[in-house]
């Protein structure tokens, strides 16, 4: 438990990580997935996306029904890294959420995702 | 051992013995007394009443309270803790759409500490509010599709607050095309 702006309850946030994708035709599309962990709630607090081609991304975040997305768009081959001490959740603590491609990958496309996260656990895909 | 030896022994054990049962003694009902004991009355007189302890509670209750009104000072110059405000996908808006708005509570200023902007091609984007009798806005310039997340802990509009019952919007300067999508967010905090 740490002290930080906002609350001095808040947990020590964690970055979930996939493996190096490389992306073979038929298999699923790279995507990351979150839960938030028994008798805690989920914030989310960075992102990172690393993709060889260009794509676009849904960051998303649910409670029950109610959803919320942020689409992050990749102009080309790069990589791009975010995290602030204020969650992208701050209002709406995830019972699940995760990272998904929105276009399917190029044969020998390689991607990785990632996401700093407090009170959760990685999940499989609902 | 020998016999001599032995009694020797005894000797000195019953006097060791003694040495320590000398030092006990005992009151006229032949009750063992006790040596310099503590004063319970000074005690009772010293210890910290019921309402003492609780108004001390109450201070280390409020210490918590304390720590993290300092904590936000530090971070964001004020006592504030700014959330952020999510706006919906948009296909193909059309020039001046606010894909994300805010309005000020009636009564507060409002500050923006941060946004997002996410465009499927090159446009241009305002962050607009006003303050006082003026209008401001800031322009982002995207060259190509991309998208950028910007938070920082001195806000976009110090100094500039945003007026009580107006709404701070990002809107997009140029038509979007068919098919394109665009997003934005704001991360934003009335005082």
């Amino acid at each position: 438990m740490i002290l930080n702006e906002s609350s001095p309850y808040r947990y020590v946030p964690t970055w979930f990580f996939t493996d190096e994708i490389v992306y073979t035709s038929g298999m699923t599309k790279p995507e990351l997935y979150i839960g938030s962990a028994y008798g805690m709630v989920g914030h989310i607090y960075g992102y990172y996306i690393y993709a060889s081609e260009e794509n676009d991304f849904i960051l998303f975040w649910s409670v029950g029904d109610d959803y919320k997305t942020v689409r992050i768009s990749m102009p080309g081959p790069g990589m791009v890294m975010y995290m602030n001490s204020t969650p992208i959740n701050y209002d709406f603590p995830l019972t699940y959420g995760g990272i998904t491609t929105v276009y399917t990958p190029s044969e020998g496309a390689v991607y990785r995702l990632g996401i700093l996260a407090s009170g959760c656990v990685f999940v499989e895909p609902l | 051992m020998s016999g001599v030896e032995t009694v020797s022994v005894r000797e000195s054990t019953v006097k060791a013995l003694k040495s320590k049962t000398d030092k006990l003694t005992f009151d006229s009902n032949n009750r063992l007394a006790v040596q310099n004991p503590p004063n319970l009355d000074v005690l009772l007189s010293t210890r910290a009443s019921e309402s003492t302890l609780s108004a001390i509670k109450s201070k280390t209750d409020n210490l918590d309270i304390a720590l993290t009104s300092l904590s936000r000072l530090i971070k964001w110059g004020r006592d504030v803790s700014p959330t952020w405000v999510h706006a919906s996908e948009v296909t193909a808006p059309v020039a001046g759409t606010a894909l994300v708005s805010w309005s000020v509570p009636t009564g507060k200023v409002g500050y923006v500490y941060g946004f997002f902007i996410s465009a499927g091609e090159g446009n241009d984007f305002k962050l607009n509010w006003t303050s006082g009798t003026t209008a401001y806005s800031r322009r982002v310039v995207f060259s190509s599709k991309g998208s950028l997340h910007f938070v920082d802990v001195i806000a976009l509009n110090e100094g500039l607050p945003a007026n009580a019952g107006s709404t701070i919007t990002i809107t997009n300067v140029n038509a979007g095309s068919a098919g394109i999508v665009y997003q934005a967010a704001l991360l934003v905090v009335a005082v």
